[in-house]
């Protein structure tokens, strides 16, 4: 199912990835359940993510001298609209009910790292088993 | 973050190796084909977590819109107020989205991924710092408006923050994480056909 939809996916040629994740999501959707095998395969996936991102992000190398350039832009940009973008976001946000389901273990290290799932796991040893 | 500790020494070893990052990219491009598959499994993660969405729709696809664009839109006038070059600004506008995406986002943009990078790890680590003061500032004291809002423009980062301070609604930072991801992604690859 999973390479049903990756193969739909690449045959795309605009945003590739994008198109496969909300071809994918609209699949589970429809389906109302996540395949074991799915899980299968995008849970390390997710896991190593960040890990698969390094790569790219070690290209910042080569534009030292950008960043650099444009400080002033990267600073206000990173405070004055983060600023406001956290304060009208909250100012929207009229929220009625409680979340009931904790979140999702792979979620979590899809996102970030192992230290979050170590975290979570830690906090949640207890209960059910995540995902 | 353990990705820029990872990058640091990566940088600090081709420095001593004498190797250029070309040479480097060539020899992993295995890692950077295998992220387009991991973006496409985010779907799996995000299908989960939208149960919550069904009950909450309105208030949060509301607040998830409104956060988007001014994070995307206010770069964008920011960097176009100081003069900076359109590549420069593209590469920041994703900055609150969770980084494979605000990199995926880049690329596709015409921007730079790994400046986008750099903009998302200084977006998660002043939004953490900022939400604070702010939330004070606006008396915002529900719990759930501020889980929402740290996962909206701090990502991850914001996510980690929530899961220390109130680890029961972390739900709703970890849907706004994701949410916000496509969100913004969409909304990049929608402005670069105008720009």
């Amino acid at each position: 199912m999973a390479g049903r939809y990756r193969g739909r996916a690449r045959q795309r040629p605009v945003p590739g990835a994008l198109v496969g994740l909300l071809l994918l999501l609209g699949g589970l959707v429809v389906w109302g359940r996540v395949p074991p095998a799915l899980d299968d395969v995008s849970t390390p996936l997710l896991r190593h993510l960040m890990l698969l991102l390094i790569p790219s992000v070690a290209a910042v190398g080569l534009y030292a001298g950008l960043v650099v350039q444009h400080a002033a832009a990267f600073l206000l940009v990173g405070t004055v609209v983060t600023a406001l973008t956290l304060g009208l976001t909250a100012c929207r946000v009229a929220v009625a009910h409680e979340a009931r389901r904790p979140v999702d273990a792979v979620l979590v290290s899809g996102h970030a790292d192992g230290y979050l799932v170590a975290l979570w796991l830690y906090r949640h040893r207890s209960g059910p088993s995540p995902a | 973050m353990p990705v820029l500790t990872s990058t640091a020494l990566v940088l600090a070893a081709l420095a001593l190796a004498g190797t250029g990052y070309p040479v480097y990219a060539q020899t992993t491009r295995v890692l950077r084909w295998l992220t387009r598959p991991a973006i496409i499994a985010l779907a799996v993660p995000l299908y989960r977590q939208a149960a919550l969405l069904r009950r909450l729709a309105v208030p949060l696809l509301v607040a998830l819109v409104v956060g988007c664009l001014v994070s995307v839109l206010g770069t964008l006038a920011v960097c176009g107020l100081l003069g900076t070059p359109l590549p420069f600004a593209l590469s920041l506008a994703p900055k609150a989205a969770t980084m494979p995406m605000a990199m995926l986002a880049t690329e596709r943009a015409g921007g730079v991924p790994a400046v986008a990078a750099m903009a998302v790890v200084a977006s998660g680590v002043l939004g953490t710092l900022l939400a604070g003061p702010v939330f004070r500032l606006l008396g915002i004291k529900d719990e759930r408006v501020r889980s929402f809002t740290l996962g909206l423009v701090a990502h991850a980062i914001g996510v980690a923050r929530v899961l220390q301070t109130d680890p029961d609604r972390v739900a709703f930072a970890a849907l706004a994480m994701g949410l916000n991801g496509v969100g913004t992604a969409l909304v990049l690859a929608g402005l670069s056909h105008w720009l």
